[in-house]
């Protein structure tokens, strides 16, 4: 049968199955909605699903709603708990194509009663509490008048509260901005089975990098092992655990796929770590899986064939320095030397490692013994967003919540954070809650007008960058001082034609993306930083 | 500890539970006596009252207290993770009985067990979306209390994104002052960097109003006024503070006339209060405070703040944190919109203006030093209330009492003491040593927690097993202090340091300020 065919007889069914099937086909045909996809749930009486995407521009410039978005028509009188469950449940789901809008869902019932309005209500405060799902009362859908401004006044009502610049967790996905270029890299890198190292200031979006190139990577069907090693447990101090976890990743990642399977010594095998028996040796185990499985791979008629994808976030966990953490763990040497034998006898295995500090790849030797690592990794170091990249995100988000940014307010909002995605994101943030009014458009003006109560409120983070620098390069903050106290680009320079500052400053602060020198001037990166250190050095402006 | 009503807290309530749960970590900044305990309690009780009425939608969210002084002191991260499920069990069962079968809890957790065993709870509530763990005194998982790496796996599980099944069901609230500042220090996780932050600012008038009404139900509206009036204007609104003078109005507040009334509640002292106030201020504090009792008038900007700490030889971005540690230390006060601080709650400046000269003529007070202080003031304090409480208990017979308790030998050697003490001081003919002063800290101990004393301790000490660890944990110290050996480490001194002061709250509280006067 025809696709339109199928639609058609599908939304026939739920026309006729229930009058609010009826009433939602033709509030939605009337707000100029383009409905995609239509069926009955399972139990055909308790409701049916709709996925449908807007042609007006006014509703997708004021609130963000673009792409293909879910309305769930519920035909019984009461909805429950387990009718968010499988809501959210089937969100989840259609959040896999990259064109589904997964930030918002409409739920249609005969009314809103106040425990689910509630509810409802704190998932649009506390973002990680679930998708968002407005509801829509039978009533409003039954305004001839205007189906229209129905749907604007609910929007006012839910989309107006929200604060998508407050997120604190990685993002993937349809919420990941920009990064293409560094994607691109990532993914040439493992395409060439080269070792990555992505290093960056903290915040600016690593895990969130390395979390986005997880899911391509596996999008394309390479075997992907992700550790967080954040989660290496605070008693472990050797190396087995990792082998364990690794195994166990990688074994989840095969699954059922008939052609790579083999008899695993240590993947699957202990649920739990703790299960190990003391006398496995682990690291042979995890050698047998490992090679067994490239083995699978080589001689498999997968094609193209599968890599093995080792993804290993916040690498300062396991460094044996004072870089790492009280010693980082036993076994450190013997498994990054296992990881560069690997990685040098196969093309069908590639690392890529995050850290905050590159020193892990420059250092020689940690202590006497040779770093097993040293120049092992392509550098690449995460850029703050560029203008562009800045404006999208800010405007995509804004949208959302009835905000919009003019170019004048994305390149000063641009100008002060330099780009750093989480000052943006927190800036962005702040300023939503002095400005309440919705719908508002922002220009540089009323961007500036909260920079000072921002920088009084909310400078912890530049304290702690103030913090760091002084306990770990005082010179460093030194230069920046006097950047911030100039309050203009400076020379870097001397009189004598000598560059005034120490080589070492000077490579830091860049790499750090903390300052920027363009022919010759030297500014601060983020102008923000440059004022809160004039507001919290005493220095009148 | 008895909950108190916890007044002119709803706005925190409400901040402190949306930042948990936007953020999922929050830092709660109070100085001693802020109101801190009080106020997570609180949030406790009405989390679970309010979890109680929800069934029809799993959203609904319990805040869990967890004392971390409950903790031994050679904990590890498996006891932290085993304690919060302790007490996740023990408040869920207020909200309701468990569906299906509950599990026993493990001896040893480490954190994904941990959060195995939340994620069972949570299932076995099913209208229960999440549980905020508010940690009262964080500084117990902090430092080289707990290895760097404990503080990775909290915030591995808190901003571990999709793949941490807990990141949405898990909040935390750490409590605490200064030390808070640690949570922040790491290079590549810190949580503080995440962390929302709370300061615990005094109480406004009418809040100090509605604690004086709390406590004195009876007194009539003028009176009642006065009193307000008075707390108010020494005490600054400091919850803890206005709180003691309220008590001490309703003490009388049923046999006493007007300005009786008046004058008990100016009786209040609060000086060993004020002395750990004081040893606690930062440097940067300092500076600001001694401005303040020179004289130095106007409210104080960020700016001024951060002139002063520079003036006095600090790092000026500490500005930001002492503008902070003002306001929940309890001595200052936003004005003029929150332009500036000014100076509030007299009873501490006159306290720091009587104290401002020693203060000075220690110079900078290093932490062997404090620490060795501190110790001082324990061991007096102890022998003060062992020998309060045992001639209370047995009259005459105390010193039989502790014979009996220490055993022979050990009274000989403190007898052998006193009498050698005695022939050391030729050219003090009239000194004498009392039994008490030649007692060693252990011994003091063991006279508090003998099964035959303990009831008369118990009071106050609460816990027997705690009490013991702070005795140890300053024994070893003071041992090697009075033998002058040479570079402890550092952790050690602050473990005494801690212990000290927990213990040394407890001991003037139980001796009440009459008695602790001569400590100082």
């Amino acid at each position: 049968m025809p696709s339109s065919d199928e639609l058609s007889l599908r939304l026939a069914e739920i026309r006729l199955q229930h009058h609010r099937g009826s009433l939602v086909f033709s509030f939605l045909h009337a707000c100029r909605f383009r409905i995609e996809t239509a069926r009955l749930l399972a139990e055909t009486t308790t409701g049916a699903d709709l996925i449908a995407s807007i042609d007006n521009a006014e509703i997708n410039e004021s609130y963000g709603i673009s792409g293909s978005t879910l309305f769930r028509c519920v035909f019984k009188s009461k909805v429950t708990q387990h009718d968010l469950d499988d809501l959210d449940k089937r969100l989840t789901e259609l959040a896999q194509t990259d064109i589904f809008n997964d930030q918002i869902a409409f739920l249609i019932l005969s009314s809103v009663p106040d425990e689910l309005r509630n509810s409802l209500y704190r998932r649009v405060d506390r973002p990680t509490q679930g998708h968002i799902i407005v509801p829509i009362a039978q009533e409003a859908l039954e305004r001839q008048t205007s189906p229209l401004d129905a749907l604007r006044d609910v929007l006012d009502i839910w989309l107006y509260r929200r604060d998508l610049f407050a997120h604190t967790s990685p993002v993937v996905g349809s919420r990941f901005f920009g990064r293409e270029n560094i994607l691109a890299t990532l993914r040439n890198a493992i395409a060439y089975s080269k070792p990555c190292g992505i290093f960056g200031l903290r915040k600016v979006g690593k895990t969130s990098l390395l979390q986005e190139c997880e899911r391509r990577t596996r999008g394309m069907g390479d075997l992907v092992a992700y550790v967080d090693l954040l989660r290496l447990p605070a008693d472990v101090g050797d190396a087995r655990w990792l082998y364990w976890r690794i195994a166990n990743l990688l074994h989840a990642e095969v699954g059922n796929r008939a052609q790579l399977k083999f008899d695993w010594r240590l993947g699957g095998r202990y649920e739990d770590y703790l299960d190990l028996p003391p006398e496995l040796p682990v690291a042979t185990a995890f050698d047998s899986d490992l090679s067994g499985l490239l083995r699978r791979i080589v001689t498999s008629k997968l094609n193209p064939k599968p890599k093995v994808v080792l993804l290993l976030d916040e690498i300062e966990r396991l460094l044996p320095t004072g870089l790492g953490k009280e010693g980082g763990i036993r076994g450190f040497f013997e498994f990054f030397s296992y990881l560069r034998g690997i990685a040098q006898e196969t093309v069908h295995f590639a690392v890529v490692v995050t850290g905050a500090n590159p020193s892990l790849v420059e250092v020689p030797q940690f202590g006497l013994r040779d770093n097993p690592v040293f120049n092992f990794f392509e550098e690449v170091y995460l850029q703050l967003l560029n203008p562009e990249e800045t404006s999208g995100m800010i405007r995509r988000l804004g949208k959302g919540m009835g905000m919009t940014f003019g170019d004048d307010g994305c390149h000063r909002i641009h100008r002060l954070t330099g780009g750093h995605p989480y000052f943006v994101r927190a800036f962005c943030s702040y300023l939503a809650k002095q400005r309440r009014e919705r719908p508002i458009h922002i220009s540089s003006g009323d961007v500036d007008m909260v920079v000072d109560a921002y920088l009084e409120n909310g400078g912890k983070d530049f304290r702690e960058i103030a913090a760091r620098l002084e306990r770990d390069y005082p010179e460093e903050l030194a230069v920046c001082v006097e950047l911030a106290h100039a309050a203009a680009p400076i020379s870097i320079k001397n009189e004598d034609g000598r560059v005034m500052w120490s080589q070492g400053s000077v490579k830091h602060l860049i790499g750090y993306q903390l300052v920027r020198i363009d022919d010759g001037m030297a500014r601060l990166t983020m102008e923000l930083f440059g004022r809160w250190i004039q507001h919290w050095h005493g220095v009148e402006q | 500890m008895i909950d108190q009503p916890c007044v002119g807290r709803d706005l925190v309530v409400r901040e402190l539970l949306e930042r948990a749960a936007q953020l999922k970590c929050v830092l709660l900044y109070g100085g001693r006596q802020a109101g801190k305990t009080t106020l997570l309690r609180n949030v406790e009780r009405v989390s679970v009252a309010a979890a109680r009425g929800a069934v029809a939608f799993a959203d609904a969210e319990v805040a869990v207290y967890v004392d971390l002084m409950g903790l031994p002191y050679d904990a590890e991260p498996s006891d932290f993770y085993r304690l919060l499920v302790l007490r996740t069990g023990a408040v869920l069962a207020r909200v309701e009985e468990p569906r299906g079968p509950r599990e026993k809890p493990r001896l040893r957790y480490d954190v994904e067990a941990f959060v195995a065993a939340v994620a069972g709870m949570l299932e076995a509530h099913p209208q229960l979306k999440r549980i905020t763990f508010l940690l009262d005194e964080g500084s117990r998982v902090l430092g080289s209390r707990f290895p760097r790496a404990f503080q990775d796996n909290l915030f591995g599980i808190l901003y571990g994104g999709d793949r941490s099944p807990a990141s949405d069901s898990l909040a935390f609230v750490f409590s605490g002052a200064q030390e808070l500042l640690r949570f922040c220090e790491d290079s590549t996780s810190p949580l503080g960097s995440r962390a929302g932050e709370i300061v615990l600012r005094n109480l406004d008038r009418e809040s100090v109003r509605e604690l004086v009404y709390g406590r004195c139900p009876e007194l009539d509206r003028e009176v009642g006024l006065e009193v307000t009036s008075y707390i108010f204007s020494e005490s600054g609104g400091h919850a803890g503070l206005a709180s003691r003078m309220a008590d001490a109005a309703s003490a009388v507040a049923h046999n006493t006339s007007q300005s009786g009334l008046v004058e008990a509640v100016k009786r209040t002292s609060h000086g060993r209060l004020f002395d750990h106030w004081v040893l606690r201020l930062s440097g940067g504090a300092r500076a600001v405070a001694d401005k303040v009792v020179a004289g130095t008038e106007g409210g104080w900007s960020r700016r001024r703040i951060a002139r002063t700490v520079r003036a006095a030889g600090l790092d000026p971005f500490l500005g930001m944190l002492v503008w902070n540690e003002l306001q929940y230390v309890g001595v200052c006060t936003l004005q003029e919109d929150g332009e500036v601080l000014v100076p509030v709650n007299q009873l501490f400046w006159r306290h720091y203006q009587s104290v401002a000269v020693d203060i000075a003529s220690e110079g900078s007070s290093d932490l062997e030093t404090e620490t060795w202080a501190l110790i001082r003031k324990v061991e007096v304090a102890m022998r003060a209330l062992v020998v309060r409480e045992f001639t209370k208990r047995w009259g005459a017979g105390a010193h039989s009492r502790m014979r009996r308790i220490l055993g022979e030998d050990a009274w000989g050697k403190i007898e052998g003491i006193r009498l050698k003490a005695a022939a050391k001081y030729g050219g003090s003919p009239q000194y004498r040593r009392t039994l008490m002063d030649c007692m060693y800290l252990g011994q003091l101990g063991t006279l508090l927690e003998s099964n035959q004393s303990w009831q008369l301790f118990r009071g106050w000490l609460g816990d027997k097993s705690v009490m013991q660890r702070w005795v140890r944990e300053i024994s070893v110290v003071r041992n090697d202090l009075a033998h002058f050996v040479l570079d402890l480490p550092e952790k050690e001194l602050r473990r005494c340091h801690i212990a000290c002061d927990d213990l040394l709250v407890i001991l003037q509280q139980a001796l009440g300020e009459d008695e602790t006067v001569g400590l100082r």
